[in-house]
């Protein structure tokens, strides 16, 4: 058997792991964005999204995920909580639960800003999620135009593709963008995505020794049974 | 191949579990001796298979190896992908609690059918050595997709669509497999013939 364990380990060291479906939801200017991945990072496309009222049970809408793995929506009024359930095909199915804040525009003012609402309502498109979807699904880049309260306009380029559907690649007027509330903002909302999807994604060697050595330890006990019963048929 | 918590209907859990509990005892009565010992590396083995990811066009899937452990344990494959399952489900939260019977049964039946189909081919030399050891795969994975795509069509999903999906996903991944079985069962007859006879 040692060349059973030599081919596995082998094989471990080349590539990444499969096959859970995650799902992970964000909300940005009262739209909400659902990517569903795959547990080795590559996105779940063109996946069946369901809405629910977590409260009442009742399905709000459906859609799909784009090639990227997005699905955005604008949540009707009046639901405080939602129940966003992903199926991937082939019996895989995510669930999250997300709590829909009162005043939407208190999202962003987390670090005792005061509401920035012009700056809001001059941001035309923040959202990379609708942007890969009107483009195309194999578009490579992605560039983010932010226009500030006071008529400057910022660009950010994102790379599209690969396992994670979001990797910046060059970033113009950085001085200026941690100045904007809001664009560190989106800045930081893209980078616990990344962050998230990347620690949900490493290969869990702990858990994989831990596997290993549970089930010998059961072979073991039951080894251990077989044995007696052997030994009391001899006596 | 891992069917998740609340997919499918109760009756279908349940049948799954009666189905697996069923195979799980006719295979403890089979493992003794030396083949407890297999028995237990070949569910590490299984453990660790799902977790190699092979990148498909139309998506991602895993090894399974259930047709390995079939081929070698017959019926010991139902406690051998029990185990292997549960820890998957406890520590990746692949699959779930619930469906682990189902799961298990997806993955064991089929491997035990092709016990009994290759099980004298692989014994020989030739042709049929490679030709069993390389379709033993393909038995046991299409033959758990197949199972797959009929449980969710019970369970209300569109039939041809899954069966489609999981044949163009699978059999790539049952050629790799098929090919590995090869390697791995000549080196078994090589050192350990004793395990490939019952």
């Amino acid at each position: 058997m040692k060349k059973t364990f030599a081919v596995v380990f082998l094989l471990l060291s080349t590539v990444a792991f499969a096959h859970k479906v995650s799902i992970f939801a964000t909300e940005q200017n009262g739209k909400i964005d659902v990517y569903g991945y795959f547990s080795d990072g590559t996105p779940a496309k063109n996946s069946q999204v369901e809405v629910y009222d977590a409260l009442s049970g009742k399905l709000l809408l459906t859609g799909k995920t784009d090639g990227n793995g997005f699905f955005e929506f604008t949540p009707p009024q009046g639901v405080k909580e939602l129940k966003i359930v992903l199926y991937s095909g082939l019996g895989h199915k995510a669930v999250t639960t997300y709590q829909l804040e009162e005043n939407s525009s208190q999202t962003t003012t987390t670090q005792g800003k005061e509401k920035t609402t012009p700056s809001q309502e001059n941001i035309t498109t923040t959202n990379l999620g609708t942007e890969s979807i009107k483009v195309s699904s194999n578009v490579e880049k992605i560039q983010l135009i932010l226009y500030t309260a006071d008529g400057k306009k910022e660009i950010f380029t994102f790379k599209v593709g690969g396992n994670n559907a979001l990797t910046k690649v060059e970033q113009k007027n950085t001085a200026r963008a941690v100045e904007n509330g809001q664009t560190s903002n989106e800045q930081e909302e893209l980078q616990k995505i990344r962050q998230i999807v990347n620690k949900e994604t490493a290969f869990p060697w702990a858990k994989v020794f831990c596997g290993i050595g549970w089930i010998l330890g059961i072979f073991g006990i039951l080894e251990f049974i077989y044995a007696r019963r052997g030994k009391n048929k001899v006596d | 191949m891992h069917i998740s918590e609340g997919v499918l209907p109760t009756w279908e859990i349940v049948t799954g579990w009666g189905l697996t509990l069923i195979g799980t005892a006719i295979g403890l009565r089979k493992l003794e001796g030396e083949k407890l010992v297999l028995a237990a590396l070949l569910t590490s083995l299984f453990f660790v298979a799902s977790l190699i990811h092979v990148p498909i066009g139309v998506g991602s899937a895993h090894l399974l190896f259930n047709g390995f452990i079939g081929l070698i344990l017959g019926w010991a494959a139902f406690p051998t992908i029990l185990i292997g399952l549960l820890f998957q489900a406890l520590l990746f939260q692949f699959g779930g609690l619930m469906v682990l019977g189902v799961n298990t049964f997806n993955m064991a039946f089929p491997a035990v059918i092709a016990h009994y189909l290759f099980k004298d081919w692989i014994k020989t030399e030739g042709w049929k050595f490679y030709a069993g050891a390389f379709l033993s795969a393909f038995v046991a994975i299409l033959g758990a997709g197949l199972l797959v795509a009929i449980e969710l069509a019970l369970a209300g999903e569109k039939f041809i669509k899954d069966a489609e999906l999981i044949f163009l996903i699978h059999i790539p991944i049952a050629t790799v497999e098929g090919i590995i079985y090869i390697f791995l069962l000549k080196f078994l007859k090589k050192t350990y013939p004793q395990f490939l006879e019952d």
